[in-house]
């Protein structure tokens, strides 16, 4: 039986995220292999788009938003050893998601919301796609109230003692996600949903991407936390070691809140809408959150050379194979940094204005967000699961060598697949096409990438698989676990005294509520000053 | 001088790190900086309107206005019309080194434009007009690709340029 | 005598660049959308008696001569621009004009929303389905910069938002003709030349073959 009651939600949330990718990673193999016109029968630019749009969604909605409610509800309860604020309330959050997420796959399966990830309007989906996402959202907002309840909750109990670091992260996490969230239920509430009712008659396309982009860079961070949260609390206890900092784990995770989401304009380099002075704002601030990844590779980094120097690692580099390679967790963690080097490269030349101008839009782009996210992010997420399992469930972990496998499959499937991807973009492939009707030299020279994407692509469709069948069969393994205690890492140097400032959110969320209106202000409020022209309804 | 991140990160080495964590976001987005302020080097952004459902009775987006039109200076404009599915004058010719700006404007959704190997991008947006400058230093046949998704025939969308040598140019469409 | 020459010459210097009219006068704003949105196809039905739209386009918008137009299943707003079309001369022919000449715009609409509710003809169980026109159909041509139809006309043929028209179910002798009025620019109301270029890119063979392929069953010839 697991140490703590948020096991059955955490469960059942995490369940509810990998069934997503699973039916997800499905529709990518499909889609790498249809692009390519391999199959002619399988030709059709509905299905193709279709399958994009849901992909985008199951991956990029359902995945992340339920793995980080689950993850964050047991972390809380673990590392506080709290119970829930309100459990009922919790429980209703979930399903208001899970809701959300059934009411929107029904258009999206029928084709009626292949409007993509990202639904630009104004392209059109069923209203009830719109709903379902809303439901979704406001679902999750339960879980930020639940987290912030508890930490507040905790140090009440506990005056003057310092926040746990999984927790601080965890409620960081949250209250960014609150607070970049709003972006897109604004555009969704207020324009989108009244206007596919046929409430109202148009919509300011250029006010509707500015709202999208208030949440769009933020959110990639509130999938990336959890990443973050592993790396920092449970990997150096699994490596053997300790974690190097944990005041600079505080402060990664304070740079992040704070300069995540006033940052989103360099999503939107290219439209005409926004003025030159307002993207250089938005462009200082996305360098600067660059800082607290930077700092986090080394703190990782570091504790896993403490860890692997106490097994014995000697030399500059002869500890990396003195960790413990056997432990999910670790292998998962170094596969993790490598593709996060590659694809925080690739973020670089995407927030330089020039170096963006050749690579927007251009099958660069997919590629970048496939290795940062579908490799550094999602591997993470697979670590807590084979992590988090056993002891939710108390039962072992079915094959910790299936495990293994997985994990370096996923690994190997996502270079391939992402690293010609790159490629393609500088080759000049647009984005988001179901074909290649273009001048035979582009489709001369984009197919070799196209094929070993391919290869790439069904790697990590096993990968998947092999994911879902190992956290299946734990549920029903005879071997007990028997070391049900989340194991946070204990830092080098023991916390003595924590400044206030690293305990709490108070000052931090005042300060992103002034880079919010000193970024966002006036780029909304002109939309009702100048005299626009919103756009109807069209197809798909 | 005693080192500000000290009560906050023990490690001398960490220090170092943070410190050139943060010098590393300041001369990039100084470099950036540099080139905005003294090379006027921004991306496209001229917050422009218009009404896109009435694009061809507009006076600039009128369909004997497209295509490449020279100006006093010697430089060119280029208007051009985004509309599912295609770019409008489908063919466009101009000189290779020659000052080129072009206004766009979608007729329906939202499009996005570039031409691979160029520097040639923009997002088109309805109800706004996209304006981007700039030159073509290579010559040879070029595309206009749609690369962002407006509907089920997105993979269509598509039109040519031609840069010729700058001797041999005269406005054509 | 020099100053009314000079005055002459002036006005001349000028006319070309006066510019010339839009292609069509229809423009797919809020006013139209909501002009077609009120529309109401039981009127359109009685005013298509009163017409007597029948005796080209059939009692239920498909004729039963293949050398007249089918008109049911095309989109209210493509029927609407076209009436509007013929109404303001963008759009040239005799017959047409007179049946819009004294109707407006909401009986125009009217119109358009009753022919768009009724049953479209099915295409033709023969149609040409050789592999180089299916090509065209989905593919296009790059190298002639032509897009493949399927991609504003569906991949079904049966059209578009506003006015990319439904293609299935026409008859082919409309469609070359059609075709040809675009390749040799006798018919200007698309809008930005999107259907001139298309057709003066394409050969007669295809177009023929294009038609045989969209084409509805044409009914046997009565004795």
């Amino acid at each position: 039986m697991s140490q703590s009651k948020a096991a059955g939600l955490s469960l059942a949330s995490m369940w509810v995220g990998f069934i997503a990718f699973a039916a997800a990673a499905l529709l990518g193999f499909y889609q790498v292999i249809e692009r390519i016109d391999l199959i002619p029968g399988l030709k059709s630019p509905a299905l193709y788009f279709g399958s994009v749009s849901t992909h985008g969604v199951l991956m990029g909605f359902v995945l992340t938003t339920f793995l980080v409610m689950g993850y964050g509800y047991y972390t809380a309860t673990t590392s506080l050893k709290q119970e829930l604020w309100n459990k009922p309330l919790a429980w209703f959050g979930f399903w208001m998601s899970l809701i959300g997420v059934l009411l929107a796959a029904v258009p999206l399966l029928t084709g009626n919301a292949s409007v993509l990830y990202t639904f630009y309007p104004p392209l059109k989906a069923h209203p009830a796609f719109y709903i379902g996402a809303t439901l979704l959202v406001v679902g999750s907002w339960v879980w930020c109230l639940e987290m912030v309840m508890m930490m507040t909750s905790w140090k009440k109990a506990h005056p003057g003692e310092t926040v746990p670091l999984a927790m601080y992260g965890t409620t960081a996490n949250a209250i960014l996600w609150f607070i970049t969230s709003l972006g897109v239920a604004s555009e969704v509430l207020f324009q989108l949903i009244p206007w596919s009712l046929g409430l109202i008659d148009t919509v300011d396309v250029g006010l509707a991407r500015t709202l999208f982009s208030w949440t769009l860079h933020a959110i990639v961070y509130f999938w990336l936390f959890p990443a973050y949260i592993a790396l920092y609390t449970l990997l150096p206890k699994a490596a053997g070691g300790r974690l190097f900092s944990d005041h600079m784990g505080r402060v990664a995770f304070i740079m992040l809140l704070v300069f995540s989401v006033p940052i989103g304009f360099h999503h939107l380099y290219m439209d005409p809408f926004q003025a030159a002075g307002w993207k250089f704002l938005h462009m200082t601030g996305t360098f600067m959150v660059a800082v607290p990844t930077l700092i986090t590779g080394f703190t990782i980094i570091a504790s896993l050379e403490i860890a692997g120097r106490l097994r014995g690692g000697k030399g500059l580099f002869g500890w990396i194979g003195a960790l413990p390679w056997g432990n999910p967790m670790v292998t998962a963690a170094m596969l993790a940094m490598l593709m996060l080097t590659f694809g925080g490269f690739g973020g670089m030349i995407n927030a330089s204005y020039a170096m963006n101008t050749m690579v927007h839009n251009t099958q660069w782009v997919t590629g970048h967000f496939h290795l940062i996210f579908g490799g550094t992010t999602v591997i993470m997420y697979f670590a807590i699961a084979y992590y988090l399992w056993p002891k939710m469930t108390g039962r072992q972990l079915y094959s910790t060598a299936l495990a293994l496998k997985q994990l370096w499959l996923w690994f190997i499937g996502m270079l391939i697949l992402t690293l010609p991807w790159h490629q393609l973009g500088l080759a000049g492939q647009p984005r988001r096409i179901s074909s290649t009707p273009y001048d035979e030299s582009f489709v001369q020279a984009w197919l070799p990438a196209q094929s070993a994407m391919i290869a790439g692509g069904g790697i990590l469709f096993i990968s998947a698989l092999m994911l879902v069948y190992n956290l299946f069969k734990t549920h029903g393994n005879a071997q007990a676990e028997v070391n049900l205690e989340v194991e946070y890492a204990e830092p080098v140097h023991a916390i003595v005294r924590m400044p206030r400032l690293m305990n709490s959110f108070g000052f931090w969320c005042l300060l992103v509520l002034v880079y919010m209106i000193a970024s966002y202000g006036y780029p909304i409020a002109q939309f009702f000053l100048l005299d626009t022209h919103g756009t109807v309804p069209w197809s798909i | 001088m005693a080192d500000p991140l000290k009560s906050i990160c023990e490690d001398p080495l960490e220090r170092k790190w943070v410190w050139i964590s943060l010098g590393l976001a300041v001369v990039m987005a100084g470099m950036l900086g540099y080139y905005a302020v003294a090379s006027n080097i921004h991306p496209p952004s001229n917050v422009e309107t218009i009404d896109s459902s009435r694009l061809h009775l507009t006076e600039e987006f009128a369909e004997d206005n497209l295509g490449v039109k020279s100006n006093d200076d010697g430089s060119l404009t280029v208007t051009l019309v985004a509309a599912r599915y295609g770019f409008y004058p489908p063919s466009i010719e101009v000189p290779a080194d020659t000052r080129v700006t072009f206004r766009i404007a979608s007729a329906d959704v939202l499009h996005g434009v570039h031409v691979p190997f160029t520097n040639m991008t923009t997002m088109i947006v309805p109800g706004y007009i996209s304006e981007v400058t700039t030159s073509f230093p290579r010559t040879g046949e070029f595309s206009l690709l749609c690369n962002e998704y407006c509907g089920l025939g997105h993979d269509a969308m598509w039109s040519r340029l031609v840069v010729v040598p700058k001797s041999a140019a005269g406005a054509s469409s | 005598m020099m100053r009314l020459l000079a005055v002459l010459t002036g006005m001349a210097m000028l006319l070309p660049t006066a510019g010339a009219e839009p292609s069509s006068a229809v423009a797919f704003d809020l006013a139209t959308i909501r002009l077609l949105r009120a529309a109401d196809p039981a009127r359109g039905e009685q005013l298509a008696g009163e017409a007597k739209c029948a005796k080209c386009h059939g009692d239920a918008g498909v004729s039963d001569d293949p050398e007249d137009v089918n008109i049911a299943g095309l989109s209210g707003s493509y029927i609407y621009k076209q009436l509007k079309d013929y109404q303001d001369k963008n759009r040239d022919d005799r017959d047409m004009y007179k049946q819009t000449r004294n109707l407006d715009d909401p009986q125009l609409a009217d119109l358009a929303v009753w022919f768009a509710s009724l049953q479209p003809a099915p295409v033709a169980a023969d149609r040409n389905t050789d592999p180089a026109i299916l090509k065209l159909v989905f593919q296009g041509d790059p190298q002639r910069l032509l897009k493949a139809c399927a991609s504003c006309h569906g991949q079904d043929g049966r059209g578009g938002q506003f006015d990319h028209p439904a293609l299935a179910g026409q008859y082919p002798e409309y469609l070359v003709y059609t075709l040809t009025e675009f390749k040799e620019g006798d018919r200007t109301n698309d809008v930005y030349s999107r259907m001139r270029h298309v057709a003066e890119a394409l050969t007669e063979e295809e177009i023929e073959a294009l038609a045989g392929y969209y084409a509805a069953a044409v009914p046997e010839e009565e004795e």
